[in-house]
């Protein structure tokens, strides 16, 4: 005889649905509580950069350490940038791609981060905006922003051996989307017009 | 009882069936989605088997089945008058198929023309079009489509390039459209000439880039309307040629001493001392290479000036033409050249020979103060120098190694390279006269933001283009060359090459005729295109269209020759009448309100003037259409329509497979906008000839994919978005159902209880 679905069964579902759904929504949650937590603690770390220390880790099971701190005063904007722009470190904060010029050295400086955490407000930066690179030597550089444009990752349009003095920050393209994965990045460029 | 528990055991297993069904629909979609951005669709493929030799085939509205493209024959009559002419353009559509079609086809007029007749002709009757605005026309073209009736429509997609449509096209049937245009003739140098372009080259269209707007920082497609501009290119394999006859009935109005045409052999047959009719020599050539006739006075009966005149709807309008004199001698001051060399797939073949033997010739006119330097680009830029060099033997053995060097492929990213050209170095001596001579076939789409960027950057330099190949995009060059304050030369042929550059560079080193003004009668409240009068250039003629109250007294145009004040008066008195001088008017006003525009005048503005200014005088532009209907419905409603584009050739001289796919591009410099996405608008075509299978799928993969960049040494972006947001609405979306079939679990006792009391 063919076995009809009894009250058992849809407790079942409802268990498991729910299960997963509030799982679902807690990882999202800690995505973003993370990436919150993370820039605090990060900012002690900092600190401590920038008072000589190096490769100072903000909790010790940390792979990767603050390099810089980025500012954007107009949109009230102030992170710190983490080395090598692997999984893990974008997780925490913005990250320099390992292999292109630090800010201040001649060539393009590439800072990449979550579209969706660090980098959220990547959307809102304009032409003429003034973007504000700390080094580890507490060196201000002062860079204005060019132009955006929208690439595909492998074919970015960066070199990196260029001879002026570049910021381009990286974000995925396009801003709004939810699902991640896709091949598009978009790219802020800024030129160096200063520094303290 | 158990009849009931069983119903309700079936309605709470729909609900959760339902449930499941929907978390497996949305998990597709989703999946669905992510493909549809990275994979390459296959849509447009073609099983060969259910291809014909020598057609081009189009999806029709049944799966599987195809359509071949109507047939297109035009015929082009035009008659000249002085300097004014009319044409007469004549497209037969014949549909080979057994459906019933529409067919769309891009063609180009010349950048000058003033279109202001459509008639569509079915069976033995003429229809006669009528001008709209763009958007009201399309209406009443799609609503005639729908209604199966006959009709026309004639769309500017820019000033040089044109849509024809015709709608229900019936099986086996023909359809004539028939549209009429007037122009001024070309004068330079004593030369008079007349060009009709005959294809439109496939355009460049370059990758969107985000840029600054006045609504922020918004990502923009430098082309919108790159659907309408990119027509099918039928492959050289095809026997399409979209034939072309062509007369010419001259009358010059001064006795004719040479008439030649450069681009087509032509016979000529002579008809007292100034007046002639010319046809092509064969009948008909293919669609592929523009047609220009050049012809001259006999010596000494050169006329001074030319003079025209029309009456219409109360107000009196003149066309009239002056050539200042040309016995001054060249100026001596050094100068600097930066010759700007267009290297892309579409300059491959003909052109390129014909550019770089141009630019060789002028190498060779320089004097020892001049300094020069070399641009060449295609998807990137690179220059010769990094800053422009005195012309010594050894800059200009770099140079001309560095010509020798250059070969054609790849994108048509000109802006970088403008930029470049127009660019001052802060230690460059400013008492130098600056002239850029770009040397192009200006076939890209983002025509407006080029001459954004000429007219903002400027300066105190001058732009001088030079078409090169068998069809250049003329309205391109010529509008360029005015934002640019220089002149437009045009070289059709290889053997022109030489004489052309020479024209040029003589041109250009004699004084310019600056400060140009003209003095109406009194009272005659004139209203002058152009305003204010460009500069002028060595042997180009003053050219005015103007609308007066009335054409009475005389008027008198003065101007600077370097340091020699010049004038000249005319008598209004003697200007022949000419039917169209009104339409001229109209035209030369449109083209300087679309340069307002482009300078920055507000845009609302501009179209609310270019619309009223078109429909006053019945003109096709860019805001208004000509559309013809017929009244009798000729397609039955139960069959279907299907539309298709009517390919176009290949200018002659172009290389196929530098366009569209075959070799791998190679490109110089640092390519803007990571080099991806600009293409050539190509081969939305589906090839032909059974044999062939391997080229079809070429050509389909080329158009999905050219993305001509070095992508090695690039630096790679990594993956920057977290799956928070998805992982988000993933869980509350299961939240939602789950907490619904907890509902029915509550509730299941009660609903049990219920069944029970009932039965």
């Amino acid at each position: 005889m063919k076995r009809s679905i009894t009250r058992f069964d849809l407790g079942l579902t409802a268990l498991l649905l729910l299960g997963i759904g509030f799982w679902q929504v807690g990882a999202a949650g800690c995505i973003h509580a993370k990436a919150w937590l993370a820039q605090d603690l990060l900012d002690h770390a900092w600190q401590r950069t920038l008072s000589g220390e190096r490769h100072v880790k903000a909790w010790p099971w940390a792979d990767t350490w603050p390099v810089a701190r980025i500012e954007v005063p107009r949109l009230n904007v102030k992170e710190i940038v983490l080395a090598d722009a692997g999984g893990e470190a974008l997780a925490f904060g913005p990250a320099h791609v390992a292999g292109t010029a630090k800010p201040g050295e001649e060539g393009t400086t590439v800072i990449a981060g979550h579209r969706d955490t660090h980098f959220k407000w990547l959307g809102d930066v304009e032409p003429g905006d003034k973007i504000v690179v700390t080094g580890p030597d507490s060196r201000r550089h002062v860079y204005e922003v060019s132009d955006g444009k929208v690439v595909m990752a492998h074919a970015s349009g960066l070199y990196p051996d260029e001879d002026q003095h570049e910021l381009a920050l990286v974000t995925c393209w396009p801003l709004d989307a939810v699902r991640p994965g896709g091949e598009k990045r978009y790219v802020v460029m800024a030129t160096e017009v200063g520094g303290i | 009882m158990l009849s009931v528990h069983r119903r309700e055991a079936r309605l709470i297993a729909v609900v959760v069936a339902a449930v499941n069904i929907l978390v497996a629909v949305t998990a597709l979609a989703m999946n669905a989605r992510a493909e549809t951005i990275s994979g390459i669709s296959t849509a447009g493929l073609v099983k060969p088997g259910e291809m014909g030799t020598g057609s081009i085939l189009f999806k029709s509205k049944t799966d599987g089945l195809y359509v071949p493209a109507p047939l297109i024959a035009t015929d082009v009559d035009i008659k000249v008058a002085g300097t004014i002419a009319r044409a007469t353009v004549t497209q037969r559509f014949r549909n080979v198929s057994d459906q019933w079609v529409e067919g769309i086809y891009v063609f180009p007029l010349p950048e000058t023309a003033a279109v202001d007749r459509l008639r569509l002709k079915v069976g033995n009757k003429f229809i006669e079009g009528k001008i709209k605005e763009r958007e009201e026309a399309k209406k009443i073209y799609e609503k005639a489509n729908a209604s199966g009736k006959k009709a026309g429509l004639v769309e500017q997609e820019r000033p040089n390039m044109f849509t024809t449509s015709v709608a229900n096209v019936g099986p086996g049937e023909a359809i004539v459209v028939q549209i009429e245009y007037q122009q001024t003739v070309h004068l330079s140098k004593g030369v008079y000439s007349l060009r009709f372009p005959m294809v439109v080259g496939p355009r460049y269209i370059p990758a969107p880039a985000k840029v600054a707007s006045e609504n922020g920082f918004v990502p923009q497609d430098p082309v919108p309307d790159t659907a309408r501009i990119t027509p099918p290119v039928a492959p050289p394999e095809s026997e399409i040629t979209n034939p072309v006859s062509l007369t010419v009935h001259l009358a010059a109005g001064f006795p004719i001493g040479d008439i030649a045409s450069h681009t087509q052999d032509i016979a000529i047959a002579h008809d007292g001392d100034d007046a002639a009719t010319v046809s092509l020599k064969d009948g008909t050539v293919p669609a592929n290479r523009d047609f220009e006739l050049d012809w001259t006075p006999k010596k000494g009966d050169a006329p001074s000036a030319a003079l025209f005149h029309e009456r219409w709807k109360g107000d009196d309008y003149v066309v009239l033409g002056v050539t200042p004199p040309t016995d001054l001698p060249a100026n001596t001051d050094p100068r600097e050249f930066i010759f700007v060399i267009d290297i892309s797939g579409s300059m491959a073949g003909e052109s390129i020979r014909e550019a770089k033997a141009g630019l060789l010739y002028a190498l060779d006119t320089l004097k020892p103060r001049d300094s020069f330097n070399i641009i060449a680009f295609n998807t990137g830029t690179a220059s010769l120098f990094s800053a422009p060099r005195l012309a010594n033997d050894e800059s200009l053995a770099n140079a001309r190694a560095f010509i020798d060097g250059l070969q054609a492929n790849g994108g048509t990213e000109m802006k970088p390279a403008l930029d470049r050209a127009l660019e001052q170095y802060a230690d460059e001596d400013r008492a130098r006269l600056r002239q850029v001579v770009f040397l192009t076939d200006g076939d890209v789409g983002n025509e407006a933001e080029l001459f954004r960027l000429i007219a903002d950057n400027l300066g105190d330099t001058r732009l001088f283009t030079i078409g090169i190949g068998s069809a250049p995009n003329s309205y391109f060059m010529r509008r360029a060359a005015r934002m640019g304050r220089g002149t437009y030369t045009y070289i059709g042929s290889s053997k022109d090459v030489l004489d052309r550059m020479a024209e040029l560079l003589g041109k250009i080193a004699h004084p310019a005729l600056t400060d140009i003004k003209v003095a109406w009668p009194q009272g005659a409240k004139p209203e002058a295109m152009p305003d204010p009068v460009p500069d002028l250039y060595f042997g180009e003629p003053v050219e005015i269209a103007a609308r007066l109250d009335d054409a009475k007294g005389t008027v008198t145009i003065s101007g600077t020759l370097g340091i020699t004040p010049w004038q000249t008066t005319l008598d209004l008195s003697n200007a022949r009448d000419a039917k169209g001088v009104a339409g001229l008017w109209a035209r030369d006003k449109i083209a300087q309100l679309e340069e307002s525009e482009i300078r920055g005048a507000d845009r609302d503005k501009t179209k609310q003037a270019i619309t009223k200014t078109a429909l006053d005088y019945g003109l096709v532009s860019k805001y208004t259409s000509l559309v013809a209907v017929d009244v009798q419905p000729a397609r039955p409603t139960n069959a279907d329509l299907t539309s298709t584009d009517i390919p176009t050739l290949l200018p002659a001289g172009w290389e196929w497979n530098k366009l569209f796919g075959g070799e791998e591009p190679q490109t110089i410099g640092t390519p803007p906008n990571g080099g991806s996405g600009g293409s050539f608008g190509g081969p939305r075509i589906l090839k032909t000839d059974a044999a062939d299978t391997a080229k079809m799928q070429v050509a389909q993969l080329a158009a999905a994919s050219v993305a001509p960049a070095p992508v090695s040494q690039q630096i790679a972006l990594p993956q920057t978005a977290t799956p928070a947001e998805e992982m988000l609405l993933t869980g509350l979306f299961l939240i939602f159902f789950g907490a619904l079939s907890g509902i029915g679990w509550l509730v299941w006792p009660r609903l049990h209880r219920h069944g029970l009391r009932r039965v």
